[in-house]
């Protein structure tokens, strides 16, 4: 081995990466709160939205949980054009990463309404809350608390997924780092570089959510 | 007992497959005691290596690689490689010989030697037949989208010739092509020969915008560097096999075509 590490040819890469990584920040975070809010509504329909919906959303979540998300986003990328459905690098990703989060985060929001004890919501019925009141203070804050730690690791999950975007033409973080190991060939320099730049965008991304679960619900949730 | 002893032997087998091992590149005696050639090939870059019916990997590079082999009477032992890992597969010793259009540049030259060339790419473009370019420099518009596959050398070309260009980058040349044929861009900026082979396999209407001004790369076989022995035999297979014909033929064979700008025979190379 007469290998001998240069950083110093990479440095001026670093403004490149960064924009990468927030690249691949804006993919997680719209991914996630998308497939957030879809999940609602399906772990919603699952629950209480009759034996049919129901149904339909259990073989949607076992679909896209059993699949790997490079193959589904393939068939929005590739498969879709053929349709004539033609959707940019960035909105096949973001719309694969989306319904794939979607199908795990659906699975995380039941665990958590299941957490939701029926003397609650009757205490918030006798205490005159309105549907909307009992969802934003009193179910909400414990699906929150209960959810935050597989919620966390979904999200980080996710971040760390938005790597295969590369493959499909969106100059995020990882396909960055191919284009510069591809041109200095200091492959262990960079990729130790971008693993740095995962670590501070997961931990950055992961404390914002436990702050606004902090501030939107008052859950109390421990980030390391 | 006995039991016990296998599941410590192929434990400690795997701890072995773990360990950290210095890499080196095999040496020629080394090459001729194992038997064994190992070659890089490109499996995703037809005519030079890709998956024939049979699953096996074949092509120009296939048959060329096989031909040393048989001339230095060893095994050759293809191993699959990616535009971007042929030269970390040559640094680190994974393979001895590396194929796949392997441009001879200065860059690369730091860290990897090089054959005598064994194939010539000029740069051209691939367009859709509909759309109104004409010249290269047409191509250099804010509103021209090209389709090109990351970490290759057109990417440089682009980058100087047509910086007005839009760019999308995808992992591998079937990727590029299928992109470009499902009008995800107007052009791929690449080589002629083998843009030949591609509008045969898509349905899309396309045709080449060639560039008479554009210089021309060389590629070669790489080697590890300061491999001097086996590069000293390449290079002497390699003559012999550009005298009788064999590259000539072999090249005929998978790009359906000569040599657009054939290898001058000179002292410099």
């Amino acid at each position: 081995m007469h290998y001998v590490l240069h950083y110093g040819q990479i440095t001026s890469y670093l403004p490149y990466f960064i924009e990468g990584a927030l690249l691949s920040l804006e993919l997680s975070v719209l991914a996630f709160s998308a497939g957030l809010i879809l999940a609602f509504a399906l772990a919603i329909l699952r629950n209480d939205g009759g034996p049919i919906a129901s149904r339909l959303v259990r073989g949607y979540v076992a679909f896209f949980t059993n699949t790997p998300q490079l193959v589904q986003i393939y068939v929005i990328f590739f498969g879709l054009p053929d349709l004539g459905i033609l959707f940019s690098p960035f909105a096949a990703v973001l719309i694969g990463m989306t319904l794939n989060a979607a199908a795990y985060l659906t699975e995380i929001v039941r665990a958590g309404l299941a957490s939701v004890h029926q003397q609650e919501l009757d205490a918030a019925e006798t205490l005159g809350m309105g549907r909307l009141q009992t969802l934003r203070y009193v179910i909400l804050p414990h699906v929150f608390q209960v959810s935050m730690p597989p919620l966390s690791n979904q999200y980080i999950l996710m971040t760390l997924g938005t790597s295969m975007a590369a493959v499909f033409g969106v100059e995020e973080l990882t396909g960055r780092a191919m284009n510069v190991n591809s041109t200095t060939f200091r492959s262990i320099e960079v990729f130790t570089t971008i693993a740095g730049l995962y670590v501070i965008i997961t931990f950055i991304a992961t404390i914002l959510l436990a702050v606004f679960g902090r501030y939107a619900f008052r859950a109390r949730v421990r980030v390391l | 007992m006995r039991a016990l002893k296998s599941i410590c032997a192929l434990a400690g087998i795997g701890l072995l497959a773990f360990a950290p091992v210095a890499v080196y590149a095999h040496t020629m005696d080394e090459i001729l005691s194992a038997k064994t050639l190992v070659v890089g090939i490109n499996p995703n870059l037809p005519p030079l290596g890709q998956f024939d019916d049979k699953n096996e990997i074949a092509g120009f590079d296939v048959d060329v690689a096989n031909k040393l082999g048989e001339m230095l009477g060893v095994k050759v032992s293809l191993v699959q490689v990616s535009s971007a890992d042929r030269v970390p597969f040559l640094v680190t010793g994974k393979a001895d010989l590396v194929l796949g259009a392997l441009t001879r540049t200065p860059d690369r030259a730091q860290v990897i030697d090089f054959s005598l060339p064994i194939q010539t790419e000029a740069l051209s473009a691939l367009v859709l037949k509909d759309k109104p370019y004409q010249s290269m420099d047409d191509l250099n518009s804010a509103d021209v989208h090209l389709v090109e596959v990351r970490g290759t050398t057109p990417l440089d070309y682009v980058k100087q010739h047509l910086p007005k260009a839009q760019v999308t980058l995808l992992d591998n040349y079937p990727d590029a092509v299928r992109a470009l044929e499902q009008g995800r861009g107007d052009a791929i900026v690449d080589v002629v020969d083998y843009l030949g082979t591609y509008t045969k396999t898509y349905n899309a209407p396309t045709r080449v915008i060639a560039d008479k001004s554009a210089s021309i790369d060389y590629d070669c076989i790489g080697i590890a560097q300061g491999n001097a022995a086996l590069k000293s035999w390449v290079n002497t297979a390699l003559f012999q096999l550009e005298s009788n014909g064999f590259m000539r033929d072999t090249y005929k064979k998978w790009f359906g075509i000569d040599m657009v700008y054939p290898i001058p025979f000179s002292p410099y190379f």
